[in-house]
């Protein structure tokens, strides 16, 4: 017969004691690491893989994007001027095997950017910021050359890259998945500052192919002091490392070329006088 | 600049709920355990056994069902940690004291069920199940451990 005498367990077997935050921290890291080395392995097979996407399919995700932008104003009397400009630069200076249309946006940002399927989308705000037709051209020619090296499938194959990334390991329904979905947005869509640099070169060789010349290539970061009303971006592309940085750059490749400055030529008449007393 | 505040805020409630997950789930734990080892150590005279008795037993005055169940929640903290734990394996340590505590809890309430005035407790089974799942991901909401078994009592007791 088996007496029983009861007594407490010494120690409780059915529990690991394992500081929980250090395990989080543990697994966590690991899954970032993962994630990290996937996601640089599958950018670089986009790399591979974006040469060889067609036109036509380009065409169609610029489509789907395009009808997201509001304001487009297509009456716009400066659009047939830049759409000249960038007609006269696709056919001597950059090629590309489609044509470029350009799209003014009624709307105060100071930007423009490259949708897919050769749309250079420019807003009101940088049209009245520019100074020059140099200026502008140069602009031009930078969207034209992130189409030369297909930036922006390279972006959003990156992009796409990510969300698949945090739908399998997250699934449909993740605050993180939100976040990178947003990052699909053309508007959020960020090059690097190679491709950045890449794009400035076609700019810069587009400018001496129409000019003859290089003066007003950099005017867009730094020449535009003289108005106050968009001094806060102004100080901000001054004084950022990235984009002082390109300047240089710029202004090293026009030595090494031995382009030359000469008389910047005057914006076309439907653009107005420039904004040089604002109070703001 | 105004579309990265809406991922940025849903980013601070995460990480605003798996903190009080941890540090709510950890106080709640440890004030269980403290609950658990004392109400143990006041019932450590009552056997619970999970041997069948086949045999006559000659003295009892009565013998009867008794249960004791209990529910316990996971916490935000532990429902993340599990979640990594699905993509790499190993031992899910989150879950291990829930279901420590769950047993430990409905075995003291089977005593409890029982009352003083029993000798022993045969033929206990511990059963457990998860309820409560999130309708969406299918993960667990909370656990319930079940113990039953036959309290018998001998005639001295009453």
């Amino acid at each position: 017969m088996v007496r029983y005498t009861p007594k407490l367990p010494e120690k409780n077997v059915n529990v690991t004691p394992r500081s929980h935050i250090r395990e989080l921290f543990v697994l966590l890291s690991g899954l970032i690491a993962i994630v990290v080395v996937v996601y640089f392995l599958l950018g670089l097979v986009v790399d591979q893989l974006v040469p060889y996407v067609p036109p036509s399919f380009e065409k169609k995700i610029g489509s789907v994007y395009l009808r997201q932008i509001e304001g487009i104003d297509k009456k716009d009397p400066r659009q047939p001027v830049l759409q000249a400009m960038v007609d006269d630069m696709t056919e001597k200076c950059v090629d590309l095997p489609y044509d470029v249309e350009v799209i003014v946006v009624n709307d105060q940002l100071v930007n423009a950017f490259a949708l897919p399927g050769g749309k250079i989308v420019v807003f009101d705000g940088l049209l009245k910021a520019v100074e020059s037709e140099n200026e502008l051209a140069f602009i031009l020619g930078h969207e034209l050359g992130h189409f030369v090296n297909k930036d922006h499938l390279r972006g959003l194959g990156r992009a796409l890259v990510g969300l698949s990334i945090s739908l399998t390991l997250l699934g449909t329904d993740s605050h993180l998945n939100d976040m990178l979905g947003s990052s699909l947005n053309l508007n959020r869509l960020r090059f690097s500052q190679q491709q950045e640099g890449k794009a400035d070169i076609v700019g810069i060789n587009s400018l001496q192919c129409r000019y003859g010349h290089v003066k007003g290539a950099t005017d867009f970061f730094e020449g535009l002091e003289a108005s106050s009303s968009f001094r806060q971006l102004r100080h901000y592309f001054a004084t950022h490392p990235a984009e002082s940085k390109r300047i240089d750059d710029i202004e090293e490749y026009r030595i090494k070329q031995g382009f030359e400055k000469k008389a910047l030529q005057q914006l076309p008449s439907v653009f107005g006088t420039p904004d040089s007393t604002s109070t703001e | 600049m105004m579309e990265a505040i809406g991922p940025l805020l849903n980013l601070i409630i995460f990480l605003l709920l798996v903190s009080v997950g941890y540090f709510a789930g950890t106080l709640a734990e440890k004030r269980h355990y403290q609950s658990i080892q004392k109400r143990e150590a006041a019932w450590l005279r009552i056997p619970a056994v999970s041997a069948r008795f086949d045999e006559k037993l000659p003295q009892a005055s009565g013998g009867e069902m008794v249960y004791g169940s209990a529910v316990i929640s996971i916490d935000y903290f532990k429902r993340i940690l599990a979640g990594l734990r699905i993509i790499f394996g190993g031992r899910v340590t989150a879950y291990e004291s829930l279901i420590d505590r769950a047993r430990r809890e409905a075995i003291l309430r089977m005593k409890e069920n029982a009352g003083p005035n029993t000798d022993i407790i045969l033929n206990v089974r511990i059963e457990t199940s998860s309820i409560g799942n999130s309708a969406n991901g299918g993960s667990v909401g909370s656990i319930e451990a079940l113990a039953y078994g036959t309290a018998i009592r001998t005639s001295q007791n009453g």
